[in-house]
């Protein structure tokens, strides 16, 4: 009886290995789930309630850390490759080369946006992205999309990206589409198997790629 | 590194009072246990991610001249990595020199490319986790491993994709983790669940895990790579890629 009670409390000891998750997952289940690993003081202030903060073993100098998983909303083949890969990080993205944008731009401008995406959908998504992180930025944003005329659009389109974008903001510029005080930006992909986004800025008629 | 039958006999050894109970038991039965370890792989950021590149292209990188760097750290390998890398990038057409950067010295592993890279890849991996279960170790031990021992990695990689003068065109974070189990009991379970239900690339029993992971790693790194290259021509206004002479005394 002993022994069989030092087994049980040994199992029981060991129950955290035996019964992870992963075991029991398949390899679905285990690919779409995002995991962060965070330290106890960080998953605490993240998760009030569901981690517990600092106890008296981090208190002694041990450093517990704690993974925070998410499951995803959409399972992996949902949506096409290109389009997963832009949409999983849109927000890193957009932030990223807004914040780039904003620091090259007179505060008092009036900026207009749009994205260039093979997806109406997702171009849609992008532009209402940087958008609203403009207007996070205390930007001054407008809702509407400047738009050259059926001729320019027609050239434009049979131009490569290197041609078109600064062709169209020139354009823009000298038919008055744009102000001297509107700004336009631009995100895009330019190549069909990227999944980067870049964007550049339409200011006073001169178009420029933002690093 | 995981799965490896050496590692785990080596993990076994050092329980003395078991193993030599273990080998009263036979060592035969110790061997077949041993042979029977479980990994499973669970990507945890980015690596889950689809990619647009497809790596199994032979001309990705046609002449593409890649200069590859691993950072070694403790619990990682950086000259398998960068072995394992040269080959994937090679594959798909690129004309790859590998390097492993040690703190003092720089030891370049392959003199066969003479011109100057157009593309700096930077990979340091970390082992960020490691634990295991006493418990179960020792359970693992006097049970004959019919409870299972259970080991778990986390590891992390850096990678940042410069151009020749050292500009940034793309970097990414990547993390996964291992859960290694070892034992008679467990093992024969997956495999019977392996051989009559599991699909093939579900399957947990062989090297799966470590297959499933360096194809996420490779493909996300060919992706990697593609976007700095479509960056780096955005950010040259889309002039054609800079010649070998243009490179060369430019690079880092």
């Amino acid at each position: 009886m002993r022994t069989a009670g030092v087994i049980m409390v040994l199992l029981g000891g060991s129950c955290a290995g035996v019964f992870d998750p992963i075991l029991f997952q398949s390899k679905t289940e285990r690919r779409n789930m995002d995991c962060l690993r965070l330290s106890q003081e960080e998953g605490a202030e993240r998760y009030p309630g569901q981690i517990p903060p600092k106890g008296g073993r981090a208190l002694a100098g041990f450093q517990p850390d704690v993974m925070a998983c998410s499951t995803r909303y959409l399972q992996p083949a949902d949506r096409n490759a290109r389009d997963e890969a832009i949409l999983s990080t849109l927000s890193l993205q957009v932030t990223e080369l807004v914040e780039s944008a904003g620091a090259l731009a007179p505060r008092s401008a009036r900026w207009h946006v749009d994205a260039f995406y093979p997806s109406l959908a997702v171009a849609q998504k992008i532009a209402v992205t940087a958008r609203t992180t403009l207007a996070e930025r205390g930007f001054s944003v407008s809702d509407r999309v400047p738009t050259l005329a059926a001729g320019d659009v027609a050239v434009l389109a049979s131009l490569p990206p290197s041609e078109a974008y600064r062709t169209a903001c020139a354009r823009s510029f000298e038919t008055k589409v744009l102000g001297p005080d509107e700004l336009f930006l631009g995100l895009m992909i330019v190549d069909a198997r990227e999944t980067r986004l870049h964007a550049g800025l339409c200011e006073g008629g001169v178009w420029r790629w933002l690093p | 590194m995981v799965g490896s039958a050496l590692e785990v006999f080596g993990r076994v050894e050092a329980l003395d009072p078991a193993m030599r109970r273990l080998r009263r038991g036979g060592i035969g039965l110790a061997l077949v246990a041993l042979s029977g370890c479980v990994t499973f792989y669970q990507p945890q950021l980015a690596l889950q991610r689809p990619v647009a590149v497809d790596p199994q292209q032979p001309t990705n990188f046609t002449a593409t001249r890649v200069l590859v760097r691993c950072h070694p750290a403790e619990g990682v390998e950086a000259d398998v990595l960068c072995r394992n890398v040269r080959s994937s990038l090679s594959k798909q057409g690129a004309k790859v020199t590998t390097e492993i950067v040690r703190p003092n010295a720089r030891a370049p592993e392959s003199k066969e490319a003479t011109e100057a890279p157009q593309y700096v890849i930077d990979i340091t991996s970390k082992l960020l986790d490691h634990s295991e279960n006493f418990l179960l170790n020792v359970l693992f031990a006097v049970s004959f491993t019919l409870v299972p021992s259970w080991e778990e990695w986390t590891f992390s990689q850096d990678v940042r994709v410069r151009d020749a003068t050292g500009f940034v065109l793309a970097q990414q974070s990547f993390q996964e983790r291992f859960v290694e189990t070892v034992g008679l009991g467990i093992w024969g379970i997956n495999a019977i669940v392996d051989l009559l239900i599991r699909p093939k690339d579900e399957q947990v029993t062989g090297d799966g895990a470590k297959a499933e992971f360096t194809r996420d790693l490779h493909a996300h790194l060919a992706q990697l790579l593609h976007n700095a290259r479509v960056r780096a021509r955005v950010m040259n206004s889309f002039e054609p890629e800079p010649s070998a002479e243009a490179a060369k005394g430019t690079a880092p």
